[in-house]
């Protein structure tokens, strides 16, 4: 075991038979191979750091377990990567590779706005953003010189309000299985690390996650993947994209593997030593034993001056997952478990740019229903009104006081749902937001994500507060006849 | 004779006849985990609770786990036998202890987030009403722990030394007591993670807006106003005691920054590099006396003190009597596993019943002691917050952190650095820092790119002296760097054919990479290191065994 972060398991003593406290970095891992001689080397369980050091370690004689750097390559390298889709007949955004200024500009005219603009081999969604127009995109692709140099920069056209899903398979390199297929909460163009998601998919039509199984099945042999593959896929006007594939354990993983019982890696690992997917046990999808929410955790607090909303770059640090057997109390769970409280009564601000206002309206119907005081800015109160809802005026921050900003100061709201204007963030949502963090308001910022929250508090107040263990939850997996499996599948 | 013996002060040496001390009284075990990942928790206590949670089952205890983080290793369903993904509050924690009825809790292991909710489970009345036995520490000496006044007041008594300090609830009252204290002072609001809403302040205004945020950000409402020993150095040790009394450290750290920035912000240093052994061993007697009058009966605790540097003054700045961040380093240090001994301990073993895995021979009563440098640098994630300022205080930002083992604190330093995953090398990020007019501020104000200032100043011709004076940092480590400055500069000089091999070494020992080296003498990476390993410099790896060089 190599790894340089003290705080982890796969650094204690009695991990592993030999441990190196050495930096993930070619020369001192190729010291440590000339000195241990190992049979091969895996390097798809330690997200993307070790990924980049297969090539060298390949060239230097080691074999790499699991799947071969090509293939790893192949998904990497948008252009080869965009051939064999196109090959296979499966559809991505329309997409470019720009090396200047000039050339990212063309491609962008060719496939048209909304675009999502990132560096190639990123971390973590560093650099990477949505432009509506040139102007923000030419500032972007100046930027983006500057942070990573030399690297070509990737255009792909912006899927607006498309459904995201991120889905796990093991392959053998014969066969392939998938582990589980998660439905992001927020909408397209939040990281997928930012993202609230829940397994399994909640209202996604069975046939479009059947072509997703298969569509992901075809790709981790066409790749020949043997050990983890995540795909994420984006579904548009009913159509079903791939965003991204990586051949590797990815975030998800660990979650869905809990949330399954079924122990991803410690098959992946086998399966790299060269068991099939027959010998270890895995052959048809793992049922899911309830619903399980993933909420991500953010440092935003801690940061002074810092504006607390999603975007394409992550942000978050950690995450809590939220157990139960029906949606509305799995969010409430992870809701909580993530450090909000979820207000059961009381007053919801609500402010929302245009693109939300008609869907806002159910939402905002499910407040009213369950006795919270809507409170809403001018545009949202009139579009809320005409619904016919029962909504009191309040004054936006740069009016005269008192205003929004006082009513949450002297804590007289109690949630607040406000998502950012399409284009840029206004100063005045802005304002909201750090406001409502200082003071510890629950503040959503997606409509799917204020959907949720509704769901999650009506919830809560309908049930009694139930546990239960991961054991108490699964059924061995011997003890699962197929004909159970098949009619509980995700 | 002092009272506090070291167990490697007694006859350790009949461990095998001794009849086993397990309680078995008690069948099951609460444990709770830290929660999700956050800035002041990450997963070192993912660590900490495997480990627990493992050498407690395998005691055949059976153990109910909480954790709502599902990335962790502890929530993997053959770690505990009962796993509850569940939200890490009192009102969850209850209805997990109705259904599961445990027999104890052991509250040490799951960071700040399992202390504040072991404490709003006692004061609902809830572990009494379902009788959970607290294992480890009790919530007397909780409470003292996270209650400095108590704390100063239990300090005392001992005649330790702590900072003048006061508790106030609210701006008249913190007024009154910084009147008392004089500035700058430390303000630290209570029950927060990683020092959360603290911060220094210099006067009068900083201080209302201050203890104004710190009033917020405190669960309590609650904030300690501290006379400040900003500058002064900063030490940590990891002490460990059993129910019989016996106590041992298990690793000294030194903190690299000088008090006022936030040891999980802080470059820091196993085992301590700078104290003299008297200084050291007089710190070590403190350290026990810290444990024992703070009560914690059984397990390990985090203790922090500061050392003027011009006089050697020492104060007990806290102390955590719980398995902490710097617990996980220490362990990975030494090869000493605090966390799993703890939990031994809390069921009845004492530290001489306890074999150490990785030498199979010696007992946990050993001091490790370290033949090799173990440095930390904190990873922080500025960059992707461009409106956050860089500067670092007594409030953690930081994201994670690296390690790095050497021969030297050199070649550990350079090693840490090449873990970051920085965009850019060293030499790139230094550059950033070069600006002779911002030099200065930068070495003086703490912020996350510091150690970059450093080497810049040095290789700008900044004297060990000056750089030590504007920064606070002390001259030994700045010595160090400045090595490491004079080596790269005299490599510079030479190219892959002339090089001396003399230098090579020196270079290699001072920690520079086959990139940097490579850079160095302007050849390519595989060409030097072909050249290496011709001339047979091989990079040379340090075993951690625990073992005691000597005893004391």
């Amino acid at each position: 075991m190599v790894n340089c972060n003290p705080e982890t398991v796969s650094t204690d003593y009695d991990t592993s038979d030999r441990l190196y406290f050495e930096p993930l970095t070619l020369d001192h891992v190729l010291a440590i191979a000339e000195r241990e001689r190992p049979a091969g080397v895996i390097v798809q369980l330690g997200g993307q750091t070790p990924l980049k050091l297969a090539h060298g370690l390949e060239e230097a004689g080691l074999e790499i377990w699991g799947t071969p750097p090509d293939a790893i390559d192949l998904a990497e390298d948008r252009r080869r990567f965009g051939e064999l889709l196109a090959a296979e007949g499966i559809r991505q955004p329309e997409n470019g590779i720009a090396a200047t200024e000039e050339e990212g500009l063309e491609i962008a005219r060719r496939i048209g706005f909304p675009i999502l603009v990132r560096p190639s081999y990123v971390l973590g969604g560093r650099a990477m953003a949505i432009c509506y127009d040139e102007t923000t995109l030419g500032g972007y692709l100046q930027e983006a010189a500057d942070v990573a140099a030399g690297q070509p920069v990737l255009l792909d056209r912006f899927l607006d309000d498309a459904i995201e899903l991120d889905l796990d398979l093991l392959a053998d390199g014969r066969r392939a299985v998938v582990a589980g297929i998660m439905q992001h909460i927020e909408e397209a163009g939040i990281h997928s690390g930012d993202s609230a998601a829940v397994l399994p998919p909640q209202l996604v039509d069975p046939g479009q996650l059947d072509e997703m199984r298969d569509i992901a099945s075809r790709l981790a042999l066409r790749l020949g993947v043997v050990g983890l593959m995540n795909v994420q896929f984006a579904i548009h006007a009913g159509t079903i994209y791939v965003l991204e594939v990586n051949p590797r354990a990815s975030r998800t993983v660990p979650f869905i593997a809990k949330a399954v019982g079924v122990p991803l890696v410690k098959l992946a690992a086998r399966v790299m030593a060269g068991a099939s997917l027959e010998e270890v046990g895995l052959t048809e999808q793992p049922p899911v034993p309830g619903v399980f929410v993933k909420a991500p955790v953010f440092p935003f607090r801690r940061l002074a001056g810092v504006d607390p909303v999603l975007g394409p770059e992550m942000k978050s640090t950690g995450e809590v997952m939220g157990a139960a057997d029906d949606f509305g109390r799995a969010f409430a769970k992870a809701w909580q478990g993530a450090g909000h409280h979820l207000p059961l009564a009381g007053t919801a601000f609500l402010s929302v740019n245009d693109a939300d206002k008609a869907a806002l309206v159910a939402v905002a119907q499910r407040l009213a229903d369950l006795g919270f005081r809507l409170i809403a800015t001018d545009g949202t109160r009139a579009t809320l009104i005409a619904a016919g809802l029962d909504v009191e005026a309040v004054r936006k921050a740069h009016q005269e006081r008192p205003h929004l900003l006082d009513h949450l100061v002297n804590r007289e709201i109690d949630l607040v749902i406000n998502t950012p204007l399409g284009q840029s963030s206004h100063v005045d949502d802005a304002l909201i937001r750090q406001a409502a963090l200082k003071y510890d308001i629950p503040c959503i910022t997606t409509l799917s994500g204020a959907r949720a929250a509704v769901a999650g508090i009506a919830a809560v107040r309908r049930h009694d507060l139930e546990v239960r263990s991961l054991q108490s939850r699964r059924l061995p997996l011997a003890e699962r006849s197929p004909a159970k499996a098949a009619t509980t599948r995700s | 004779m002092s009272p506090f013996l070291s167990a490697s002060d007694r006859d350790i040496l009949t461990p095998e006849s001794a009849p086993v001390p397990r309680r078995d009284n008690i069948r099951s075990i609460l444990i709770f985990g830290s929660g999700p990942i956050v800035i002041g928790q990450a997963c070192e206590f993912d660590y900490s609770g495997t480990q627990a949670c493992r050498a407690l089952r395998n005691e055949g205890y059976r153990v109910v786990l909480v954790n709502s983080n599902p990335a962790t290793i502890m929530t993997d369903p053959e770690v505990a036998d009962a796993t509850y993904v569940e939200p890490l509050t009192p009102e969850i924690a209850e209805a997990i202890i109705g259904q599961e009825r445990p027999d104890a809790l052991l509250p040490t292991v799951g960071g700040q987030t399992g202390i504040n909710l072991t404490l709003a489970l006692d004061e609902a009345g809830v572990l009494e009403q379902w009788g959970v036995e607290l294992l480890g520490a009790g919530i007397e000496a909780l409470r003292r722990g996270e209650d400095r006044q108590l704390f100063k007041e239990a300090m005392e008594e001992n005649g330790l030394e702590v900072p003048r300090r006061g508790y106030a609830s609210g701006l008249g009252e913190a007024r009154e007591i910084a009147a008392g204290l004089g500035y700058p002072l430390i303000i630290r609001p209570s029950f927060t993670l990683g020092g959360e809403g603290g911060g220094v302040v210099y006067n009068r205004e900083e201080l209302e807006e201050r203890v104004a945020v710190a009033l917020d950000a405190s669960p309590t409402r609650q904030v300690l106003l501290e006379q400040s020993v900003l500058g002064w150095k900063e030490y940590e040790l990891e002490v460990m005691r059993d129910r019989r009394d016996n106590a041992i450290v298990v690793c000294s750290v030194e903190n690299f920054d000088a008090m006022g920035v936030h040891t999980g912000d802080s470059v820091t240093v196993a085992p301590q590099q700078t104290l003299s052994d008297r200084e050291y061993q007089a710190m070590r007697d403190d350290a026990f006396a810290v444990i024992r009058r703070v009560g914690v009966a059984t397990g390990g605790s985090n203790i922090q003190f500061a050392v003027d540097p011009a006089t050697g003054r020492r104060v007990v700045i806290e102390m955590n009597p719980r398995v902490s961040r710097s617990s996980a380093l220490a362990s990975k240090a030494t090869g000493f596993p605090i966390a799993k001994i703890a939990a031994l301990l809390a069921v009845g073993y004492t530290l001489d019943e306890i074999r150490n895995d990785i030498t199979g021979k010696t007992y946990a009563a050993f001091e490790p002691s370290l033949d090799y440098t173990v440095v930390k640098i904190p990873r922080w994630a500025f960059e992707k917050f461009p409106d956050t300022p860089p500067e670092l205080g007594t409030s953690m930002k930081s994201v994670g952190e690296v390690m790095a083992i050497g021969a030297t604190f050199r070649e550990a330093l350079m090693k840490g650095l090449a873990s970051l995953e920085l965009d850019g090398d060293v030499a790139a990020r230094e550059a950033r820092m070069a600006d002779p007019i911002k030099l200065r501020q930068r070495l003086a104000v703490p912020n996350w790119q510091r150690l970059f200032a450093l080497f810049a100043a040095l290789r700008q011709g900044w004297s060990v002296e000056e750089v030590a004076a504007a920064s606070q940092i002390d001259p030994w480590f700045l010595r160090e760097i400045a090595e490491i400055v004079a080596v790269e500069a005299e490599v510079g000089c030479w190219d892959l054919a002339s090089v001396p091999e003399l230098l090579l070494r020196r270079a290699r020992r001072s920690g520079l990479s086959v990139t940097r080296l490579a850079e160095l003498l302007d050849c390519p990476d595989d060409q030097l290191a072909a050249e290496l390993k011709r001339r047979k410099i091989r990079p040379v790896f340090k075993r951690v065994d625990t073992r005691p060089v000597s005893r004391p």
